[in-house]
């Protein structure tokens, strides 16, 4: 049966959606003052006008119904899909105004990539690129990774309704508190330790690297963000080769796997119980990913005769394996090098990583661990069954913040989402084929733009067609929510039609 | 030995030393950076030279060198370098400004065993070809008048809620 929504529930809709560009638009003020503070004055006037545009647009959004209005399941999905639309949309005004993006489309490519965690860029010019638009760029990274829907829920609707259909709308169905507005500023305390003990860390490194004291910590805080959410942008076209260091890779590598634990387990940290760490089925199942596939990059850069020592290659390997899994994407080669000069089984696990992603309910994106493990439980079972006589019972039991018994059901739903990314990736593929590219690396980018992944072996980039920029942002929308709340949306924007074939 | 014949072994000489070895063999070849980045593998290991605009900073690497990185052409590459060399270099790019250019001969290394196996581009000469300029802002006034309007129906917007949550509660 298909919800029929009413003109009360579209209200609703429209005023929560209101509330989220509102929030996206004073948002804005945080690169408005660090350019004024920077006397960088054209970008200044890009965040007022796009501050403008986006408080002014969501305060008349939000008249369309009264204050508490309450919020279903159902319409918290719409809200959902259609928020993280309408933030990219609004917070892609600034860049496309900086003059640094060939088109609006390039801009909004660019916000859907820094507000989902993607970190694919089409930006131009990057290193004459104006600190604002950096911060903006990098902010996007901190709310997106973190959920739009959960840095609302801390701040405006600590005391309104709707807030349980919106969090567990944006994929993500942790309680670690007893209510889900702790829970969401649970998730801002654990990113904020991260963030400080980062961007310190980073500063006092760029500071004995001879930056200036402003230049030291404004990269040290963006490469913080970027890797603790797993975004993977830099102020530097270079990435991460920018700063020929294996200390930035050390401590890069450090964010990256905080980013990609569950809050769950950052909670449990934080409480001082570590048996979960050890126990998890997620856990185990991220650790033997990045393992086999560490070795697996590094035997195929090894083939390659490239580098002079095993160091080396294990450095390369598991940085880009690690940077592929958690779907961070910073990367310490060139893009093309991927396709032109490690190209082979280097390749193909790094592919593989970014399709089976981080953990659930964290900032990474793919498949994710959990659901990866429980695949794998479901066919050794399956096996077992197989095997069995007739009249055995043979149960599987997986271990994710307690002891439970692998059901059927949870089985499909793995499943499904799994399937669901798999078509995500093969029709992104089969997009890029079709516009020219090659069917290695046009597999290769849309893994890393549906996964929210971001590394590139070049096809990303102002030139491509617009057909493939559309796609790579539906991919990267789609790939952040996990789906159902685009289906969702696809379904009640349907169903007039749908409805009344139904009757 | 006649002496005809001295003269034509002395020329003889001459021209083996003089076409075996042609002055231009030992230059290094002059390369964009992008080309540098996507022939890596057939440029490892040779000296090449290259121009392009300094960008950031000079980053302190180890003992008594910097990197450099190059930018051209939209592709940047990191150049190790001494000290000393980098000193030439007055001006970085960044938003307010360009860097210097700088005409950089170096050998490529693939995969650099020095450093941690990127690809990067080791110095032997360094010289600044073109100084760098500030960069003007240019301000777009109609930019302010959008904000302006977009804040002004946001104040708008706010009385009218205002308005109707009155009238809402005097009716209850």
């Amino acid at each position: 049966m298909w919800v029929q929504r009413t003109r009360d529930d579209v209200r609703a809709i429209a005023r929560y959606l209101g509330m989220l560009v509102i929030g996206i638009g004073i948002l804005m003020a945080v690169p408005l003052v660090t350019a004024l503070l920077l006397q960088e004055h054209a970008p200044a006037l890009d965040y007022f006008a796009g501050a403008g545009l986006a408080i002014g647009f969501g305060s008349v959004l939000m008249l369309a119904a009264p204050k508490r209005v309450p919020l279903n399941a159902s319409n918290g999905l719409i809200v959902t899909a259609l928020g993280w639309l309408f933030a990219a949309l609004f917070a892609a005004v600034p860049l496309a105004l900086s003059g640094h993006y060939g088109s609006y489309l390039d801009a909004l490519f660019e916000s859907m990539s820094s507000l989902t965690t993607s970190g694919l860029t089409l930006v131009q010019d990057l290193d004459h690129l104006a600190n604002a638009h950096n911060m903006w760029r990098h902010l996007m990274h901190l709310v997106g990774g973190q959920g739009i829907v959960v840095a609302v829920l801390s701040f405006a609707l600590a005391h309104g309704g709707g807030a349980v259909s919106l969090y567990l709308a944006e994929g993500r169905d942790e309680r670690i508190m007893p209510n889900v507005v702790n829970t969401a500023r649970f998730i801002w305390f654990v990113t904020a330790v991260y963030v400080l003990l980062g961007t310190t860390a980073l500063s006092a490194l760029n500071l004995v690297r001879g930056m200036g004291a402003v230049r030291a910590t404004l990269h040290a805080f963006w490469a913080t963000v970027a890797t603790f959410d797993t975004g993977g942008f830099g102020p530097q076209s270079q990435n991460a080769l920018y700063y020929h260091s294996g200390w930035f890779e050390w401590i890069t590598t450090m964010l990256m796997l905080a980013g990609t634990f569950n809050f769950s387990l950052h909670a449990d940290i934080w409480r001082g119980d570590r048996r979960e760490l050890f126990k998890n089925t997620e856990v185990r199942t991220l650790a033997l990913n990045i393992f086999v596939l560490s070795v697996l990059v590094s035997a195929g850069l090894a083939a390659t005769r490239a580098f002079g020592s095993g160091l080396e290659v294990a450095r390369k390997g598991i940085y880009h394996v690690l940077s592929a899994n958690t779907g961070t994407g910073h990367q310490t080669l060139y893009a093309v090098q991927w396709m032109r000069d490690y190209g082979g089984l280097g390749f193909v696990a790094v592919v593989l990583a970014m399709a089976f992603g981080g953990m659930a309910s964290s900032t990474a994106g793919g498949i994710k661990a959990l659901r990866v493990g429980l695949i794998g439980k479901g066919v050794v079972r399956w096996v077992k069954a197989a095997l069995a006589p007739p009249s055995a019972v043979i149960v599987a039991r997986f271990h994710h913040m307690k002891s439970r018994i692998l059901q059927p059901e949870m089985l499909a739903s793995a499943l499904m989402i799994a399937t669901l990314y798999i078509v995500t990736y093969v029709t992104g593929a089969l997009i890029g084929v079709a516009c020219g590219y090659g069917v290695p690396e046009s597999v290769f980018e849309s893994v890393s733009a549906a996964a929210n992944v971001g590394l590139s072996t070049g096809i990303t980039s102002p030139s491509m067609p617009a057909a493939l920029k559309v796609t790579y942002i539906v991919q990267m929308w789609a790939g952040r929510l996990e789906f159902i709340a685009l289906f969702a949306l696809v379904a009640a924007l349907l169903q007039p039609v749908i409805g009344r074939r139904a009757r | 030995m006649s002496r005809e014949c001295t003269a034509a072994v002395v020329v003889a000489a001459l021209l083996w030393v003089v076409c075996s070895a042609p002055a231009y063999a030992a230059q290094p070849v002059v390369v964009r950076v992008g080309d540098i980045v996507q022939r890596a593998v057939e440029l490892d290991g040779s000296e090449v030279t290259f121009e392009g605009e300094a960008i950031g900073e000079a980053l302190r690497a180890d003992g008594d060198s910097v990197w450099v990185n190059v930018l051209d052409e939209g592709t940047a590459i990191g150049v190790w370098m001494p000290d000393d060399m980098a000193e030439q270099i007055e001006r970085f790019g960044a938003y307010r400004q360009t860097g210097d250019t700088v005409r950089v001969t170096g050998v490529v290394n693939l995969a650099c065993d020095r450093h941690g196996g990127d690809l990067d581009v080791h110095a032997t000469a360094l010289e600044v070809t073109g100084s760098g300029e500030p960069r003007s802002e240019r301000l777009r006034p109609l930019e302010a008048l959008v904000g302006a309007i977009g804040f002004a129906c946001a104040g708008a917007a706010a009385l009218v809620a205002r308005t109707r949550e009155r009238k809402r509660f005097e009716e209850t």
